[in-house]
Parts: C-alpha cells; structure tokens; sequence
C-alpha cells in the first residue's frame, strides 16, 4: 500500500517541553486517519511540521513518497488550530486568495461555501463572524480545489452540537470520494465516530497505532461486583482463563480469555463461594481503551 | 510573479487602512514640494529685513535642478518615507498578528515566494512614488522655466533613478525590521528609533565609517542641493551622484532581502 503520509521519528522541543518525541507514523491512501491525544500532546506541532510551518529538530516525513515543498502543500487542504483569516477582508475574498495560492480557479468558491452553509454570508466580513462560521470558512478554506488530503485539527471547536454533527457527516461523505482524512482530536468520541484508524499520542509520543475497528472488536470486559470485593478479587485471581484483572471503585473488571464467558465466571464464583451482587459485559470502547493506554504509559 | 502580485493585491484592495495611510503619504508629497519655494522665499524675505546684501532669487523649480531639490527632499530620512515605511511594516506584521502567514504557506506558498510578494509590493509604492515625483516635477518646471529644452527638461533626470533605489533599499529595511519583530508596535517603534538614534552612533565611528551605516548611505545618494544660497554663503556640495554611493546602497538591499528571508526561511511561522 502506497504511504500518503509518512512520518520518521520526527521530534521538535519548545525550551524544556518535548512537544513531538521520536514520533513515527504512517497515513495510507483513503484512510479517515485520527490524530487522538489529549491537549498539549503534540497533535497540533505534529501537523505543524508535516505542513511547513514548524521545522522539525530531527527526523523526517514525506508525503505523496516525494519530499516535501509548497507544491505537494497545494495538494493538501487543511486548517491548524483557529483558522487564520484577513479580518478586513469578506469570506469569499479571503477564499480567492487561497484559490490564488493553490493556483486553482475561482469557480469552486461557490461550492465550498454552500457545503458548510456560508454561501449567504460570502460577502461579509470575516471579523463579523461568529466564532462558528469562521471555523466553517475555515473548514471551507480546506476544501477548496478538491485536496487529495484534508487535515483537520480539531474542527468542532467553536461548534455547536448541530454543526458538530454536520462535520462528522461531511468528513464521512469527502472520505467516500476517495479523500484521504487526517483528523487531530482530543475527543476520543469524534475519532471513534468518524475515523478507521488511530494514533494514539501522548507527550508527543505513539502510544498505540492501529485499525479503529480492532480495538473495538477486541473481547469484552467484563465487570462483577460482590459485597466482599477482596474475596471475590482473590477468587477470581486464581481463575485460569482470564487475561487481566484490575479493580475499579467497587467493581473487578476483568477480561476474560476468547474460549470462556460471563456464564462461566459466573459458575465458578458460586462454586468457590463468592456471592455475585453484579454482573455484566462492558463494550470496550476507544476512551477506555485510550485510558488504559494512558494508564500504562505513566507507570 | 503576476500570481504573487495578485495575491498581494487581493490583500490590500479593500484594506482601509493602507489607503488612507497611502492616501495621506502621497498628498503630503505634493503638498510640501508644491510648497517649497513659498517657504523658501518666505525665509529669504524675512531675512532681507536685516540684511542689506542683495539675495538673488533662487528658485526650485528651474529645470533640471528641480530634479535634484524634489528628489532631496522627498527622500529626507525625517519626513515622508517613514509614512511609507510605516505601511510596509504594518502590511507585513499584519501577516505575522492573524497568523495568515502561517495558512499562506499552508495553502501552498513558500517562504521565498511570500519575501518576493511583499517585495513587490515594495516595488510597487516606490514607482507610485517615483512617478508622483516626475509628474510634480514636470508641472512645476514648466510653470517655473522660462524657455526649455529638452535637454534642461532631462538635465538631472538620473536622481529620480536614484530615488527609487533609495526608496527601495529603505523599505527593504523596514521590511527587514518587520519580519524580525513581527509586531507593529514593536517594528515601528524601533525603525523611528534607530532614525533618531544612527546620527548619535554615527558620532561614535571614525567619519569614513560613520558613512557606511544603513541610513546615512541611503541618504548619501542625494547630497544636499548645491543652491545659489548655498555657494553665496561659501558652501559646497556634491552635486552629482557618486557611483560608491549608489554601490553601498545595492549592497545594503541586498543585506536587508537577504537577512529577511534567513530569517523566514529558518524561523517557526
Ligand atoms: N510555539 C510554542 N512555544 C512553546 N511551546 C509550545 C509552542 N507550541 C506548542 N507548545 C507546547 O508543546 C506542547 C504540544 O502542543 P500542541 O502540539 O499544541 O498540542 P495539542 O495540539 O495536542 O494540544 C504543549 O505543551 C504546548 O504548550
Ligand atoms: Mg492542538
């Protein structure tokens, strides 16, 4: 499979912080690629540099397999943080002025704008903009000439739930035409709505790379409470087909090998004499995933 | 280079504050050389008063000294060309304040081309400033010479040349100053600074150094006019253009293009 975006042990410090640390990852063709890690983790500095504007200290990316330069940049729409417009200037000027820079014509301004409903606003001013609508001319500002790659850090910030809404759906929609997605969150929530695959970071390091779906689909936990917790700990402990255990509050989440089953649990604590008061299956999601991820990443 | 012109362009069509400034700079200009012989001869008639030596009349405006007395004055490092220095600057730490630098070369623009486009720009402001001065100097020769040729007409034509490559070297260091500091305020205030402060550094150097700093070489190119006044009171100066001089300054906009785009190249945006 050929990388769209390939990233080598890329690191780059600000004085005493370590913002990206020998992060290396790849982003393949077609791919709705999340970019998940909580805030000050290095998700923004990471685009920074693959789009030019922040030079690495070591380590190297590429993109398209060629090096990178302004004119693969021209192939890339993407938005960094806030967007960043000429406030003096109408949504729809500040639009031809990227059209200019991305050599590309005028006539897709319209499109673009009616995609993220600003088309009736085009000829306001940007500084007369809701936060919103400048994340959607931002948005806007991305689209614009068909990129083979859309970036986007954190694009329902300033939304409300509506626009939010809106977003995920329209970066599921670009993605069906062949676009290939980078998508920077904190929220573990929009990663695991929108995107097929995800990079964990955390101190600008990988902590987990892989396919969305197989984190989901990986075996359940499991949760049992009891009225005597240390007991029921101790019991399940010596149980042998269980892959880990580790208590939260006053529950023993468990997981528990491909061949056995609640049912079975449940069998083999009556039989070693502990009373179930509470018993169930947890889907795994990607935030508790993520957590534990974190979790470990601290001991 | 037209598409970098372009862009530029977009940027400032509709940017109030740039016309008005631009707006203010160039009425100024035509104001004050239009003015110029009123006050001359204002001062020259109020210092007849005590005097009882003849003062022949000096005019401005005769072609082709005309030429060298506009272009003297209109490059003074204290007037009008820190109006345009000013703009240059805001046009480029504008850039830097809302952060549209950064999603310029996001979008595809390289560093080099965002220094070459605001050079254009540059260009651009020291033609229209050329060319206020050529039409000024025109008018006001024809109404003031009795009897011309064209040879007179384009006698001194060359320090309008040299005007614009003052005029270049000068915003280039304004631009420099702003790609350094990336704020207005900042930028501003420390050319006006360093306007008033080179005199006093220039005290501190050996005199044939004093001359090489950036704005005492720009200044260099146009000497101070060689009037009648000036020879009835004993003093001489340089009245052509001296060829180290114009040299120096090349050198010096070469330094300041060169050290902004250093600074672009290898600076975070
Ligand atoms: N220009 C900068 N100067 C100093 N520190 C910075 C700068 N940019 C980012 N940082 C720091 O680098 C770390 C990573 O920031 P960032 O990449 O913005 O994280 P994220 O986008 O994941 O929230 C943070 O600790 C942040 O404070
Ligand atoms: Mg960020």
């Amino acid at each position: 499979m050929s990388a769209i975006l390939s990233i080598k042990q890329l690191s780059k410090s600000f004085g005493f912080i370590r913002a990206v640390n020998e992060l290396s990852f790849e982003v393949n063709k077609g791919d709705i690629f999340g970019l998940l890690g909580p805030n000050g983790s290095g998700k923004t500095t990471t685009l920074g540099i693959v789009l030019g504007v922040i030079s690495p200290e070591s380590g190297t990316y590429s993109w398209f397999g060629t090096p990178p330069g302004s004119k693969t940049r021209k192939k890339i729409g993407a938005i960094l943080e806030t967007p960043q417009f000429y406030p003096y200037l109408s949504g729809v000027k500040n639009l031809k002025i990227l059209a200019d820079i991305k050599e590309c014509k005028y006539d897709d301004i319209d499109r673009v704008l009616k995609i993220v409903d600003l088309h009736d606003r085009k000829n306001h001013h940007y500084r007369n903009y809701s936060l919103g609508m400048k994340q959607r001319l931002g948005i806007a500002g991305a689209l614009l000439c068909e990129p083979e790659v859309l970036i986007l850090d954190e694009p329902t910030n300033g939304l409300d739930p509506q626009g939010i809404a809106d977003i995920r759906k329209l970066i599921l929609r670009i993605a069906e035409d062949g676009t290939t997605i980078i998508l920077a969150s904190h929220l573990l929530d929009e990663v695991q709505k929108t995107c097929s695959h995800v990079t964990i970071l955390d101190h600008g390091k990988n902590m987990y790379s892989g396919n969305v779906d197989a984190i989901l689909n990986e075996t359940p936990l499991i949760e049992v409470s009891s009225d005597d917790l240390e007991k029921l700990f101790n019991a399940l402990s010596n149980y042998t087909k269980i892959k880990s255990i580790y208590q939260e509050a006053d529950k023993v989440i468990i997981m528990l090998d491909e061949d056995s089953n609640s049912a079975d649990i449940n069998e083999y604590l009556f039989s070693n004499g502990v009373t179930v008061n509470h018993l169930c299956n947890r889907k795994k999601t990607l935030e508790k995933h993520f957590l534990q991820i974190l979790a470990q990443s601290n001991d | 280079m037209i598409r970098l012109l372009k862009i530029e362009l977009k940027k400032i069509l509709t940017y109030r504050t740039f016309w008005v400034l631009t707006g203010l700079y160039f009425l100024s200009l035509i104001i004050v050389l239009g003015s110029l012989q009123a006050f001359l001869d204002n001062i020259v008639n109020s210092s007849e008063v005590s005097e009882n030596i003849e003062i022949p009349h000096i005019s401005l405006y005769v072609f082709p000294d005309i030429w060298h007395n506009l272009t003297y004055i209109a490059s003074s490092r204290y007037s009008f060309k820190v109006i345009l220095a000013i703009i240059v600057i805001i046009l480029i730490t504008n850039e830097f304040s809302y952060r549209t630098i950064r999603q310029n070369i996001i979008t595809g623009l390289s560093r080099t081309e965002f220094l070459f486009a605001k050079l254009e720009i540059i260009v651009l402001l020291c033609l229209g400033s050329t060319l206020i001065l050529l039409v000024t100097g025109l008018s006001l020769g024809f109404l003031n010479t009795l009897g011309f040729s064209i040879m007179e007409i384009s006698g001194k034509m060359e320090f309008l040349i040299v005007y614009f490559l003052e005029l270049l070297v000068y915003l280039s260091f304004a631009m420099f100053i702003a790609i350094m500091l990336r704020k207005a305020g900042l930028a501003i205030g420390m050319l006006l600074l360093y306007t008033i402060m080179e005199p006093i550094i220039k005290l501190s150097f050996p005199k044939d150094f004093g001359r090489f700093l950036p704005l005492e070489a720009m200044n260099n190119l146009i000497h101070l006019p060689n009037t009648k006044l000036m020879k009835l009171m004993g003093i001489e100066f340089q009245e052509y253009i001296a060829f180290s001089d114009v040299v120096a300054a090349i050198v010096y906009g070469f330094i300041f293009v060169f050290l902004s785009w250093i600074l672009l190249r290898y600076r975070d945006v």
